[in-house]
This record gives C-alpha cells, structure tokens and sequence, in this order.
C-alpha cells in the first residue's frame, strides 16, 4: 500500500514538473515572440485565400499555394518590409468567416465589393482583375448588349455570384423576361449546356467567357458589358488603416510598373488588369 | 464577431419555399429507389442466377463512389445523348425542356437503392427459416411467399433503415444544385451571396433540415410503435 501510495505522489510530481517546463517554455517562447517583434517592427498579418480556386488560388501538385491572388499576394508581402503576411487558405464562406471574426486581417480572393459588403467589410482601393459582367452567347443567337436584349431566352447563373444577384435584381423588376437555370456547374458543365440547349446566355465576365472558348471551343460571343466590376482585396473592420493604405500604395506601384499585368498574363492568360 | 440574428430569419423565411421541392426529391427518390433496392435485394437473397451476381457488382460500384460523381455522370451522359435519343424518338423536347429535379431523382434514387437493398437484404436474412419451410408445406409459390411471408415479417425490421434512408436523402439533396436544382441549400448560400453573411445562412439551411428531420423522426416513431402493435398481435 504504501508503495502505491509513494508512486502516486512521485506521478503527481513528475506531472507538475511537466507542467511547470511547459508554461515556462510557452511564456518564454511568447516573450521572445513579442520581443522580436517590438525590436524589427515587423507585424505578421493574416491573409485569407482559396485552396482549390485555380487559377486564382489554389494548392498545387506539390500541395504549394499558387495562382494569381497568391501571387499578388506574396508581390505586396514583398514591398512591405514592415509586414509579414501569414496565408491562410480555404474554401470561399470559411474565408469570409475569418476574415469577419478577425481570424485573418485580409483577403484576396477574386472579392467584388458592393453597398452590402461595405457595411461588415473594408475593401482596398485599386481593383486588380476587371469583373464587368458581359452576356456570352453562341453566334446563333446573337450578341446582346443588356438583359433587355435576353428577353425570351433561357439565362444560366451560377449560384452564390454577383451575377445571380444581378440577374435577380433584373428580374424583379421584369419578371417574364427570361427564364433561368441556376446551378453550381463545373466550366465543362457549361460548355455541355449551351451543346445540348439546356440555356442559352451565360452572364460572365470577360475571363470566364475566353476560358471557355479556349478549354472547350464554345466561341462564345459577347456585347457590351451589363455593369462595371472589380477585384478588390478585402479587410477586416477593425484592420489598422495604416495596413490598408500601405497596400493601396504596394498595389498601386505593382499596377503602374506592369507587374501586375504580368501576373495576369501568366496566372489568367491575358490582361484583366483594369485601367482605373 | 458581429452576428445578425435577424438575416438567419429573413433566410429561413426566405428557403420555406424550397422545402415542398427537397421533400418531393426525397420521397420519390425513396419510393423509386426502395421498389429498385426489393428488387435487388430478391435477386440477391433467391440468388437468381446471373441476376443475382450482376446485381452484386453494380451495388458495389454504386456503393463505391460518392454522390456528387454520380450526380455529375448523370448531368453529362444526360447533356451529351438527349437531344440525339429525343430527336432518334421522333420527340421534339430539348435538354432544357427537362425538369432538372429529375437527373437529381435519378441519383438519389441510386443513392437509395444501394442503401436500401442492403437493409432489406439484412431484413430478409432475420425471417426465420422455419417460415419458408411452413409457406413451403402450405403449397405457397415464391411468389406468394415473397408477398405473404418475407415481406410483411422484414418490413418492420428495415422501416428504421428506411426512414433513415429518407433522412439521408433530404440532405443529399443540398448538392442538386450540381444539376441545377434549386433547393434549401443552394437557395440558402444565394441569400449570403452579396452580404457574405453565409454563418447566418448555413444556420437557417441547418434549422430547416432540423425541423424536416425531427418531424420525420417523430412521425416514424409513431408508425414503429403501430407496427409493433400489429407484430405482437400476430405473435399472440
């Protein structure tokens, strides 16, 4: 009995001592965290991407991040010394969640912003990839320049984009005008549809609509766009305006030098940079 | 983290509409599934042969991958043979003229039907060998047994599986937006689509699938309870 009991005491022991290593360790570890960071001034940032958005931003065959918004991304890292951006990936509500909840500071992933998201987000200033929304259609059926012109014809939006949103502000002022197939189809999904007649205008913006033609030769055409749109990085609310405007200045310069038009060249396969 | 209680009810108020079509793919996946998965699971207990192992395979095919790959060979075998199969027919229908609910009742039903021979299989194994051996000495036909001896003693054991199977359907359906249908889920991510208010939006998707499948749960209870009554009376 007394053995046992000498045992349990030497356990507790051994635990405390655990314990007591562990917390030191983490206060020390901690205190040097901060020490660092108050001696160099550099302020680790957590940015937000996708994981599986190619090519925008995605994890490669070597499970690496890459794609155009990581690109643009660790570009922007690099004209701020006084920063340290921190990439957390994931699929897009996961990426606005944290974001919302302060988990990540910024994001960039391909965000449109609109009167809405102003209101639980800050976006930066200089838009990157042009979104302007176009009809894409097949020779056949012609070009169309607006809605009005898609009158009778069968429309499909994919779920959860801006496109549906505008579709559905359309169509609740005319609500005969056309008829829609909503979904969540892959880019082959949509080649098949337009085959087969399942629809036949396609909201899009420009860089979807060329990918189409180029991956699955659907020659779609396209008229004058339906609304002006880009690409913006993202903040949280509470992100520092110091942080937000060193990034305008970073983006602004990659714009003006050309580098992000060879971002875009190389990630998108053509020039989607927006002229303002 | 802000949270808007007041968007998740403008989100349940605005997916109630979805619920009659969920409920409509679920049920007639079920129905048409669950006649499939007798079949298969008779096939399979007769061990007819060839049937029987034909049957075996393509349950374990099915089995083998997930819904959404099933849905999406659905959508491009569909897209692609349509309009030759329609034109071939002398009909004059196009892919778009289709309901696209139906490619999703088309996978689920497979869903179902997979699912559910296995649990009639189970069912059908927990009757009794005496009981074949009694339809046998009254002179019963396979068939007779099947109708009045198998089915009726393993219904009662598969209905837990088979609201279960229900259950399992209704949220399977989330992903019919694949084949353009829309319904609770995709209606739900629509609404948070120009706010980016999708924790609230996924919070009242998951209060409708809640109320649906406690509904469903409560109803079944009350079926099990009826059928018991009815088996101990016939034991009695």
């Amino acid at each position: 009995m007394m053995q046992e009991k000498s045992g349990s005491k030497k356990g507790l022991f051994i635990g405390l001592g655990v314990v007591v290593v562990a917390a030191a360790a983490v206060m020390l570890l901690h205190g040097n965290g901060k020490s660092a960071q108050s001696d160099s001034k550099v302020q680790t940032i957590n940015v937000g991407s996708g994981n599986d958005g190619q090519p925008f931003a995605y994890l490669d065959k070597n499970g690496k991040p890459a794609g155009m918004d990581i690109a643009l991304i660790q570009a922007i890292d690099k004209k701020l010394p006084q920063y340290q951006f921190k990439l957390t990936l994931s699929d897009f509500p996961t990426l606005i969640t944290n974001l919302k909840s302060g988990k990540t500071t910024m994001a960039m992933y391909q965000i449109e912003q609109n009167a809405e998201r102003k209101q639980d987000f800050k976006f930066g200033s200089v838009g990157y990839t042009v979104w302007d929304t176009l009809l894409a259609t097949q020779t056949a059926t012609g070009k169309l320049d607006s809605f009005a012109d898609a009158k009778g014809k069968k429309v499909y939006v994919t779920n959860a984009t801006n496109q549906a949103t505008l579709t559905d502000a359309y169509l609740k002022d005319h609500p005969d005008a056309f008829s829609v197939v909503r979904g969540t189809y892959t880019t082959e999904q949509i080649a098949q549809g337009f085959k087969s007649g399942q629809f036949n205008v396609y909201p899009a913006p420009k860089y979807s609509i060329d990918l189409l033609n180029r991956q699955f030769g659907t020659q779609l055409i396209a008229g004058k766009s339906i609304n002006h749109s880009n690409a913006y990085p993202m903040f949280n609310k509470d992100a520092d305006p110091k942080l937000i405007a060193a990034v305008n200045k970073a983006m602004g310069e990659l714009k003006a030098d050309g580098t992000l038009k060879k971002l875009s060249e190389e990630w998108l396969k053509g020039d989607y940079v927006p002229e303002n | 983290m802000t949270f808007d209680f007041g968007f998740i009810l403008q989100v349940v108020l605005k997916i109630i509409p979805y619920v009659p079509v969920t409920l409509y793919m679920a049920v007639v996946s079920l129905i048409i599934g669950g006649a499939l998965g007798l079949l298969v699971a008779l096939a399979r207990f007769y061990q007819v042969p060839g049937l029987s192992q034909v049957m075996t395979v393509m349950i374990t095919v099915l089995k083998g991958v997930p819904l959404v790959l099933v849905f999406l060979v659905i959508f491009l075998i569909t897209s692609q043979n349509f309009n030759n199969v329609a034109k071939m027919l002398g009909l004059h229908l196009q892919y778009g003229d289709l309901p696209m609910s139906l490619l999703a009742i088309i996978g689920l039903s497979l869903m179902a039907m997979v699912g559910l021979s296995e649990a009639f299989r189970g069912a059908f194994e927990s009757v009794k060998l005496v009981q074949f051996d009694a339809a046998r000495s009254l002179g019963m036909t396979t068939g007779q047994t099947i109708r009045r001896v198998l089915v009726p003693q393993a219904f009662p054991v598969a209905f837990p599986m088979i609201v279960n199977m229900l259950i399992n359907l209704i949220k399977g359906t989330a992903i019919a937006s694949l084949v353009s249908v829309v319904e609770i889920f995709s209606a739900a991510t629509q609404a948070a689509s120009s706010n980016y208010k999708y924790f609230e939006a996924y919070i009242a998707a998951a209060i409708i699938y809640w109320a649906m499948t406690i509904l469903i749960e409560r109803g079944a209870h009350w079926v099990e309870l009826q059928l018991a009554k009815k088996m101990e009376r016939a034991i009695s």
